[in-house]
């Protein structure tokens, strides 16, 4: 059905093709530093005829012969005009200036905001920009790009402390977190407290909460696709920073005659600085390398070469040490076909790897994921009305999910090493723009993906295909025995899935201020971390499909309403949302994930489901600007027993996951007093996580016992904590050169003790049950100095 | 070793390399109502008879009661050595316990245990499992997290090889209220000489440890490793807390949930003055 009605628009628009039509193409960049703008807006002006500049700054534009006035447009930058007169194809470039008198405007663009975003179908996405970002406090003054994405509706996470973030009701691993579109496996230092993502290497981010585009796939929750700078190709200059945690060097300029730009980064944390302990031997440290150069061959060419290097160290007491660090590499070639046929090829890999040594048991464990992705993307601006997005992408992987060896010779520990996984996961897309009247605008998109399980590795059969089964006398799931092994030959494949994914979303415009969206989406996740902590740890394996997991596959249902009001000063949007996800694990009662070579005897499938509405309300000009957001959500999933029999976890019963949050509050403002003084802060309320309370106790072997029943059905005291910041830019800045500032900051400032989780057990010293509240951060006052050469 | 400890390292480094705090808070929690728990760990002392063994029964309460062992005193409880038909009936003493004086322990004989309360009629069955001879116990001066020296002890012992061993730690220490429970998988470990450890900051020169060393079977290793890993648990990488059913089944209503374990262990018992 929905392929008839895309040949009917498709029909629709080639109508029109009687006049003698030419195109402009051209790229858009910053006036200071030549870095290209992604998301600006080029329009005709008196009609509503635009496009957006993709990714890597390029325009085209396809309209009847004429004269014309180009508006080329991008929030915090000034407005240029342009006359035109179209008599042929035409190349036009173009450079904006940042808009000084809003200099320090917060510039959050959310598209759907502004006048031409009214337009497109594209929903549920939110842009930040790096600038916006460093104006929010942060804990101990460390920019983190993973905090500020949690001020927004529908992002949570599990409190301080804990990695990753959580989309609409969805789990941490089903969140795609693209540097420069290589896959981070983890987003996080020092498990959790920080992202690995350095502000000062980063241009902006952009991240998917639904409707998301078939360009991507293989995780179902969102998509954060973050983009490192490019270099400034003006001058060189260098940004650093020393904070109460790390210290930051940023190196760019132009290169290779002027024909590229680099970007070299690094932050460092200091070793001890957060421990409270002095006198000990604890440490704890992370650092980031980031970098970047391109090249243009020429006009219709274009080289990037991109690279991430970070790791975490800890070492503590001489007892135990942990490490864990992300590796990637992009090469990119952009490559213009003509006017209309924009087209990228990317090479990427990536690697997460984890090592964890246990000096009083004599362990010493190691692990890692490698992957190499090729993917090809191709826009092609076919006229005013359509545009075709299509490619393809590979990516190899390798799973190393543990080796054990002794870490001495006086250790008992024997070597061993758990199955290598391999997999090849496949992916082909297209996508359609098109605006069908001057009021409503269509997206339909359709990806194929497929995933195939590939040798040489030994698998387990089991009695009846089940690894799980119930035991109908002590009522208990456990572990079923190998009944045999099936062995396959390297490059041989094991189990194999292929999944069509279609994307459809839908804009009409009500008038020249609000519009409504609508927004279906299927995806399918192949990967699954395997975790059943609260919160995802560093050394958590991921998994992939195979005989036993199944992809999980989710269905987003999304409508929204967006407004702008008083001259675009205001604005305000409102989304509703339905997702579900099938294939959903989740673990049996005492589930042994540690070192475990048959993750399927651990687990049984279940189902997610998640629905909710959220609204934006925001001050996008002046000298205060700011957001107030608001969530109403629900997250829950099943577990039922299926063929292994019983009735599931939790009695089959739904139960709320670990992110389920009913409210969920924040308020973000920037206030610029004067030229020399500017104020952040930000508040957040969350209800509180759910989690497992004691329901009972019993006396056993001198102990008590606590009773655990119902699965989350009982909740933390709610989460919510005030920042505040304050920035200090010294007026002789103006005529240096060297420009500084200070920023002085608070975290949680009214010293509320959230509570990160509360354990039940005995006193030492009388034996009494009690409960214990262990709160990460109290109130966190830190300074931090920033500078610019 | 145990396996639980390398999720626990994680709490303890966020615990201990940040700034972090805890504090004891009044917190409402559900009240799932009393319920039956057997305690029947039948422990066969290397060198003994075993012919004395004491089965609790109790039921279980709310988590913050004043009064947490209620006794149940009216049930009937007996044994049966399965292979040799062989029943010991336990004399019922009125205060929870109940206990007999003939019993015939059988290394890997099969017995079944039976107890009727309130009408109701539960079984459980289980082998008696072999342990091995402590070999030494070393003490040893340790750096703590927070930098202070604490005391360990390791009970060093052969692991039989080639086969799955499991075994449960039981230590008293004379200064400290609580007894501490540690359990030993051989998964990584099989052959090799292996070792228990214990180790508790209020460990003090003087103090005396009893020390038992106990055979159990894979399943009930499943149990109290779960049990004692959901013993005052924390941190944000807590594990979701399970129910913990054990072995001891009604046989009208298998969901009705009964605490405990019936399960045979034989042990090696040592006491060691801390110095």
């Amino acid at each position: 059905m929905k392929k008839h009605i895309l040949y009917v628009f498709l029909l629709v628009s080639f109508w029109g093709f009687s006049q003698e039509k030419f195109t402009i193409r051209g790229t858009l960049k910053d006036k200071t530093n030549g870095e290209t703008l992604a998301g600006a807006s080029i329009i005709v002006k008196g009609t509503n005829v635009g496009v957006s500049t993709n990714e890597y700054g390029f325009y085209s534009l396809t309209v009847p012969k004429g004269n014309y006035t180009l508006l080329i447009s991008y929030l915090g930058y000034t407005t240029i005009e342009k006359k035109v007169s179209l008599e042929a194809n035409l190349k036009l470039d173009f450079e904006l200036a940042e808009d000084t008198s809003q200099l320090d405007e917060v510039v959050i663009t959310s598209e759907g905001m502004k006048k031409t975003n009214l337009r497109t179908p594209q929903m549920s996405v939110t842009k930040l920009s790096t600038q916006t970002i460093k104006q929010i406090p942060a804990v101990m003054g460390e920019v983190d790009i993973i905090k500020s994405i949690q001020l927004l509706p529908g992002v949570t996470n599990s409190g301080e402390g804990a990695s990753g973030f959580n989309v609409r009701g969805g789990a941490e691993d089903q969140n795609l977190v693209l540097l420069d579109e290589a896959i981070i496996y983890n987003s996080s230092h020092l498990f959790g407290f920080f992202s690995v993502f350095n502000s000062d290497a980063i241009k902006d981010i952009k991240l998917y909460k639904g409707g998301i585009p078939a360009q991507f796939g293989g995780r179902i929750s969102s998509v954060l696709d973050i983009r490192q700078k490019e270099g400034n190709s003006k001058e060189l200059s260098l940004t650093g920073g020393i904070g109460a945690i790390s210290s930051r060097l940023t190196v760019e300029g132009p290169t290779f005659k002027d024909k590229g730009s680099f970007l070299f980064a690094g932050r460092v944390s200091y070793a001890h600085l957060f421990l409270k302990l002095t006198n000990n031997n604890n440490s704890a440290n992370f650092y980031d390398l980031n970098f970047k150069t391109n090249y243009k061959i020429n006009d219709k060419n274009r080289l990037f070469l991109s690279g991430y290097l970070g790791q975490d160290n800890f070492s503590l007491a001489n007892r135990f040490s942990n490490s864990y660090g992300n590796v990637s590499g992009n090469l990119r070639w952009n490559h213009i076909f003509n006017d209309k046929l924009f087209s990228n090829l990317s090479l990427i890999y990536s690697q997460y790897n984890y090592g964890l040594q246990i000096d009083t048991q004599g362990l010493d464990w190691k692990s890692k994921i490698n992957n190499y992705n090729i993917k090809y993307d191709v826009g092609y601006y076919l006229n005013d009305k359509m545009k075709f997005n299509f490619g393809a992408s590979g990516i190899y992987y390798k799973f190393n999910p543990g080796e054990l060896n002794p870490l001495n010779e006086s250790s008992g520990i024997n070597p061993r090493k758990l199955d290598d996984k391999f997999a090849l996961e496949g992916g082909i897309y297209t996508s359609l723009e098109h605006k069908i009247t001057n009021k409503l605008t269509a997206m339909y998109g359709l990806r194929y993906s497929s995933f195939h399980r590939l040798g040489s590795q030994t698998l387990n059969q089991y009695e009846n295909d089940l690894p799980v089964v119930y035991n109908t006398q002590l009522g208990i799931y456990e572990r079923a025995e190998a009944i045999g092994e099936t062995t396959y030959s390297s490059g041989s494949t094991i189990a194999s899935f292929g999944n069509f994914e279609p994307r459809f979303a839908l804009s009409y415009q009500l008038n020249e201020k609000s519009s409504l969206k609508t927004s279906y989406n299927r995806t399918a996740q192949y990967l699954h971390l395997i975790s059943n902590t609260t919160s995802a740890t560093p050394l958590d394996v991921w998994a992939p499909s195979g005989e036993f997991l199944k992809p999980q596959l989710a269905d987003q249902y999304a409508i929204g309403y967006f407004r702008n009001f008083k001259n675009n000063m205001y604005s305000f949007e409102a989304e509703a949302y339905y997702k579900t996800v099938d294939n959903r694990v989740d673990y049996i009662d005492g589930a042994d994930l540690i070192a475990q070579n048959n993750i399927e005897r651990e687990v049984l499938i279940g189902e997610m489901r998640s629905y909710g509405a959220e609204f934006l309300l925001r001050k996008n000009k002046g000298n205060f600007t700011g957001w107030l957001a608001y969530t109403l959500s629900k997250a829950e999933q099943r577990t039922p027993g299926n063929a292994s029999g019983g009735l599931g976890i939790n009695g089959g019963n739904w139960y709320n996951t670990a992110y389920d949050r009913t409210h969920d509050f924040s308020f973000t403002g920037n206030y610029k007093l004067n030229e020399k003084w500017s104020f952040g802060s930000n508040f957040i309320f969350q209800t509180g996580r759910p989690v497992t309370y004691p329901n009972g106790q019993f006396q056993y072997q001198g102990l008590s016992v606590p009773t655990y029943s119902d699965r989350n059905a009982s909740r933390l005291p709610a989460y919510h904590r005030l920042d505040i910041s304050a920035t200090l830019t010294p007026r002789k800045n103006k005529n240096r050169k060297w420009k500084g500032e200070w920023v002085f900051s608070i975290y949680n400032v009214y010293n509320r003790s959230n509570a990160a989780s509360i354990s039940f057990g005995q006193n030492a010293t009388n034996g009494l049950n009690e409960a214990t509240q262990t709160t990460i951060f109290g109130i966190v006052p830190s300074v931090s100095y920033n500078f610019k050469f | 070793m145990k396996k639980s400890i390398i999720k626990s390292i994680i709490t303890i480094l966020i615990i201990g390399i940040f700034s972090s705090c805890t504090e004891v808070v009044n917190v409402e929690v559900p009240n799932g109502g009393a319920r039956l728990v057997v305690e029947a760990s039948i422990l066969w002392e290397k060198g003994t008879t075993g012919a004395n063994q004491t089965i609790k029964l109790s039921t279980s309460t709310e988590y913050f009661s004043d009064t947490p062992n209620v006794p149940v005193t009216n049930a009937t409880v007996q044994v049966t050595n399965t292979n040799t038909g062989e029943v010991f009936t336990f004399l019922n003493q009125n205060n929870g316990e109940y206990t007999t004086n003939n019993f015939n322990p059988i290394l890997n004989n099969e017995y079944q245990l039976e107890v009727v309360n309130d009408g109701k009629t539960y079984t459980a069955v289980e082998s008696l499992v072999s342990v091995s001879e402590i070999k030494n116990i070393e003490q040893e001066s340790v750096s703590s997290i927070g930098g202070d020296d604490e005391i360990r002890l390791k009970i060093y012992f052969d692991d039989p090889a080639n086969e799955a061993n499991f075994y449960l730690g039981a230590f008293k220490a004379s200064n400290l209220a609580i007894p501490d429970l540690e359990t030993l998988d051989d998964e990584f470990t099989d052959g090799n000489e292996n070792f228990i450890e214990y180790e508790d900051e209020d460990l003090t020169a003087g103090a005396t440890i009893t020390i038992s060393l106990q055979g159990i079977s894979q399943r009930y290793y499943n149990y109290i490793d779960l049990l004692v890993e959901q013993l005052g648990q924390g941190g944000p990488f807590q594990t979701t807390p399970a129910r913990l059913k054990g072995n001891c089944i009604n046989v009208n209503d298998s969901n009705e949930e009964v605490f405990g374990y019936f399960r045979l262990s034989e042990t090696v018992n040592d006491v060691y003055t801390i110095n």
